[in-house]
């Protein structure tokens, strides 16, 4: 058997070159292929099929193609016109047909095209940061004596600190808190208002980008605040942009301590997980509550960028018991970093790692999408099928008038193209208009 | 050079179906390219040369005896038209022209 295989070249690369192969100068270089063939079988006997392969695949150029011609009933022929005007006339003549075969399609590729858009969405989350593939997100896992693991983003602040100053490889370390309400006044208007503490880097590492005030800046003087657009907006009126005072604003939180506009951030869009309409100084926050300066309190999440080409693995490492050696292994507590582009769709931690979390959702709706459109395909054949016995007469009749079956089988393609084209202006259209009321 | 279009490698093609006088077939092009020049030649890249050049009527072929060596497929051996032979002449001359054209001291290097 090998013997016989070893001898003559592949078949199915010869049914190849037969078929793309010029018939003029077929005979010549099938020859020389089995002479080279016969050459490979002696220096190199194990490669000769794959040098044989490729030696036809190298000949499948345009000097040796031959020329292929396009099917002419399928193309420019006068019976599309033809077609077109069937398939029109038995759309009309069959309504409920043609109305429940293209509602069916119209509902399935509408909800699964929404789902992929929600699936999308979902991906697409936090992605728009300039450095998201440096940043991490550090979390906390307390190991207690029953063997239970919990894992929690409120990090000791002090963590923070010796980030920045004893490892080389971080590059910037942001403290933030979490959205928090406050009573924010301006003058006569005052609003509750959801905002967060975060500390100097947050402009720099997050990509959020400001209208007015320097990223590296606007968050150092510990009575700042730097609002949205939105805010903006809604308490200085839409002048603002053109005041030239606005940084001179005051805003008073929960009707204590007057912070002074320092900068405005474009409203974000729903892409981002980290949501807030102001952000104020950490240190403030500190300075009020030196609690949160203890290893044994956890007050802020943490979120930290490395420098390029740092070895995260062995960063992981390093920081592994830091809250432990500074807390004298009080609790067994370790820090986790996470990828924070995938903090979002991987919220779920079992023993310490990440299992899961929206990403589950994302799967399971996926699934869905694709069974929902390969059933109303499924369905759109049956349809159509069922429609066959009627069909049976009329083709029977255009055989007899000498229909060719690439002229039959043009006909229901011509129909099915057209059932197709009016679909997807109705499954887009319903898609964006739900899409629009959710 | 105009009349008569013709590629580097379409050159050597010609020039080796020259040398190789009556077994001039497409595996001894092959081989005597790839011993003479040092360079590999694909199978495809040869014929697509030959098929051109026979295009152009540089070169012509006719078929040789069947043998069992070549799966029972018969050679097409090339030979060089008077045609062809005028072209390569006429390429080797305008080579030698621009050759006898450039100024000695160009190849002079000590100095420059």
């Amino acid at each position: 058997m090998s013997g016989t295989r070893l001898s003559s070249p592949p078949k199915s690369f010869l049914r190849f070159l037969h078929w793309f192969c010029n018939p003029a100068i077929l005979e010549d270089v099938e020859g020389d292929l089995h002479e080279l063939y016969d050459h490979y079988l002696k220096t190199r006997p194990h490669k000769a099929n794959i040098l044989f392969a490729r030696d036809v695949l190298l000949l499948f150029r345009p000097g040796i193609l031959r020329e292929f011609k396009l099917n002419s009933h399928l193309f420019g022929s006068i019976m599309l016109k033809n077609n077109f005007i069937t398939a029109i006339r038995h759309a009309y003549k069959y309504k409920g047909y043609t109305s429940r075969n293209l509602l069916g399609l119209v509902v399935g590729i509408a909800s699964s095209m929404l789902i992929l858009l929600w699936i999308d969405d979902e991906v697409s989350m936090d992605k728009f940061h300039d450095n998201i593939d440096r940043i991490y997100k550090v979390h906390r896992n307390v190991y207690q004596s029953s063997g239970e693991v919990n894992t929690t983003a409120s990090i000791p602040q002090p963590l923070a600190v010796t980030l920045v100053n004893d490892y080389p490889e971080v590059d910037q370390v942001v403290l933030l808190s979490w959205e928090i309400e406050f009573l924010l006044s301006n003058e006569e208007k005052v609003f509750y208002e959801k905002g967060r503490y975060a500390s100097d880097d947050f402009f720099e590492l997050f990509t959020f980008p400001l209208i007015v005030g320097d990223p590296h800046t606007v968050l150092n003087d510990p009575y700042s605040i730097v609002i949205s657009e939105s805010l903006a907006d809604k308490y200085l009126g839409p002048s603002w942009r053109n005041d030239e005072d606005l940084l001179t604003q005051t805003f008073k939180i929960d009707g204590k301590q007057e912070f002074v506009i320092t900068g405005v951030f474009k409203n974000s869009g729903p892409d981002t997980s980290l949501k807030f309409d102001f952000l104020l100084p950490a240190k403030e926050y500190i300075k009020r509550n030196s609690w949160v300066e203890s290893w044994f309190n956890g007050g802020f999440n943490i979120y930290l960028s490395h420098r390029p080409n740092a070895d995260i693995d062995a960063m992981q490492a390093k920081v592994l018991q830091e809250i432990n050696v500074n807390t004298a292994y009080d609790a067994d507590e370790r820090v986790y970093l996470q990828k924070f582009s995938e903090a979002y769709l991987y919220s779920t931690f079992e023993n310490g790692i990440p299992i899961g979390g929206r990403i589950q959702y994302v799967r399971i709706l996926l699934v869905i999408a694709i069974f929902i459109l390969v059933i109303a395909c499924i369905n759109f054949m049956n349809l159509s099928t069922a429609r066959a016995s009627r069909r049976a007469m009329e083709i029977g009749v255009r055989k007899v008038l000498g229909a060719h079956r690439a002229s039959l089988s043009q006909q229901f393609y011509v129909e099915s193209f057209l059932l197709g084209f009016g679909l997807s202006f109705g499954g887009s259209g319903s898609c964006s208009s739900s899409a629009a009321i959710i | 050079m105009s009349k008569y279009a013709i590629g580097e490698f379409e050159e050597v093609v010609m020039l080796t179906v020259a040398i190789l006088y009556k077994n001039a077939y497409g595996i001894s092009i092959k081989e005597e390219i790839e011993q003479r020049l040092k360079r590999n030649v694909s199978v495809g890249a040869m014929r697509t040369a030959l098929v051109r050049l026979e295009k152009k009527g540089f070169l012509e072929s006719a078929f040789g005896e069947a043998s069992a060596v070549r799966g029972g497929k018969r050679k097409r051996f090339f030979k060089v038209t008077p045609y062809g032979k005028k072209a390569i002449e006429q390429v080797m001359n305008s080579r030698k022209e621009l050759w006898a054209a450039i100024p000695s001291m160009a190849f002079e290097y000590r100095d420059s």
